[in-house]
């Protein structure tokens, strides 16, 4: 086995690995915050894969969209999980800033 | 066995939790799972791709990667007007 192929598999089972965890995390925590705690490092998965795939086929047409599917991951991810974070307090308090359901008045110097 | 397709068999038993979690738990948790099994639906047409040796058919995960994501951000547009 060449290091090429030695480096594709070790990427490659470390990226399911990732995405097989994060599923297990899922299943085992109650509350939503911390499932989108642990379901966030999937994109993580997505990187390895997608370098599993540079490192096999090097920058061809498949390692290039492998890398724009890893960029998009990386961009995109952070900002669904913020997405669904600010909607499950929605759906849990009313609103999503801190004390706006409690009317906490601020003392002005 | 090809290592992609071993890969891709790993990846779809993901799926069994995020249908778990859809069908047990309240909304923004079956969103979480929706989000996580959009992730896994690319990966697995990236490994596809590559385990058949057709690989323009990467394209297809390119195109699902935004799409599921857009889908999901108006799945939660419109949870958050709902309140």
């Amino acid at each position: 086995m060449s290091l090429q192929h030695w480096f594709t598999d070790v990427l490659l089972w470390i990226g399911v690995g990732l995405e097989l965890l994060s599923c297990l995390g899922l299943v085992v925590m109650r509350s939503v915050y911390d499932r989108l705690h642990l379901a966030s490092p999937a994109v993580l998965g997505v990187v390895f894969i997608a370098a599993a795939v540079v490192v096999d086929k090097s920058f061809s047409m498949v390692g290039n969209k492998a890398i724009l599917i890893a960029a998009f991951a990386l961009i995109g991810g952070p900002l669904i999980t913020h997405a669904l974070a600010r909607m499950a307090r929605i759906v849990e308090r009313g609103d999503w800033r801190l004390g706006a359901e409690e009317e906490v008045e601020v003392e002005e110097p | 066995m090809n290592i992609w397709i071993a890969a891709t068999i790993a990846l779809c038993t993901g799926f069994v939790p995020c249908v778990l979690v859809v069908v047990r738990s309240d909304m923004p948790s079956a969103l979480v799972a929706l989000n996580l099994a959009g992730v896994l639906t690319v990966l697995i047409l990236i490994t596809l791709s590559l385990a058949f040796g057709r690989q323009p058919f990467i394209d297809l995960a390119v195109v699902l990667a935004p799409t599921s994501a857009v889908g999901l951000l108006v799945f939660v547009r419109f949870l958050e007007r709902r309140g």
